[in-house]
């Protein structure tokens, strides 16, 4: 009889590969993102590298996140499309909130808020669609 | 959906993983399977028909519905 040691699964090694690119991407992107905005506050060509930099790493992460999901058997791709309803449905009505409460200067988000929102929502939802197939 | 597919794998001393690599799928998605949290694709319960070189109406079983004849059977 064949054991799992035996068999090569060439998705999941495609799929680790490109979750390696994505960090990476991602991380560089960001690094770069933050180089363009605090370390050259003064000259604004200097400027143009780094966010040239972080543009080319974020498009290198967004191909290898649409690499993942490519990669994703059904019930991944089921627990992906739950997960962005709940944080899309999720920041509409926040911001929907932030919208109304913004004239009294009670709640504020600014439009990088709106992203970290999303994706902090977006994780909240991968854990708890997952756990609810466990 | 009830499901034989626990029973067919022990059958074949297989584990949820080596039956996921075989479908090129998650292990977690045969315990959502094995377990009646998810129902697989027609594409899937025909992959894992073949497999096991039964009939889908031998590897799943519809709730409530009443036994029909296999093509084994017929």
């Amino acid at each position: 009889m064949f054991r799992s040691s035996e068999l090569s699964n060439p998705n999941r090694t495609r799929r680790n590969v490109l979750l390696l690119f994505y960090a990476a991407a991602l991380t560089c992107g960001i690094s770069a993102g933050i180089a363009s905005v605090r370390l050259t506050p003064g000259s604004d060509r200097l400027g143009l590298v780094p966010l040239g930099i972080a543009t080319m790493a974020g498009l290198v992460a967004i191909t290898a996140l649409i690499g993942v999901f490519r990669t994703a058997d059904e019930l991944q791709r089921r627990i992906n499309h739950q997960a962005l309803a709940f944080a899309h449905i999720g920041t509409l009505i926040l911001c929907f909130l932030a919208g109304i409460f913004q004239p009294e200067d009670h709640l504020c988000i600014s439009g990088l808020g709106i992203c970290v929102l999303l994706v902090a929502l977006w994780s909240l939802g991968l854990i708890l669609f997952s756990r609810r197939y466990q | 959906m009830k499901t034989r597919l626990r029973v067919l794998r022990a059958e074949m001393e297989w584990t949820q993983a080596d039956l996921a690599d075989r479908l090129s799928v998650s292990r977690q998605t045969i315990n959502a399977i094995e377990t009646g949290k998810y129902d697989p694709s027609l594409p899937l319960a025909i992959r894992m028909a073949r497999l096991f070189g039964k009939a889908v109406e031998e590897v799943f079983l519809l709730d409530g519905a009443p036994p029909t004849n296999t093509p084994s059977e017929r």
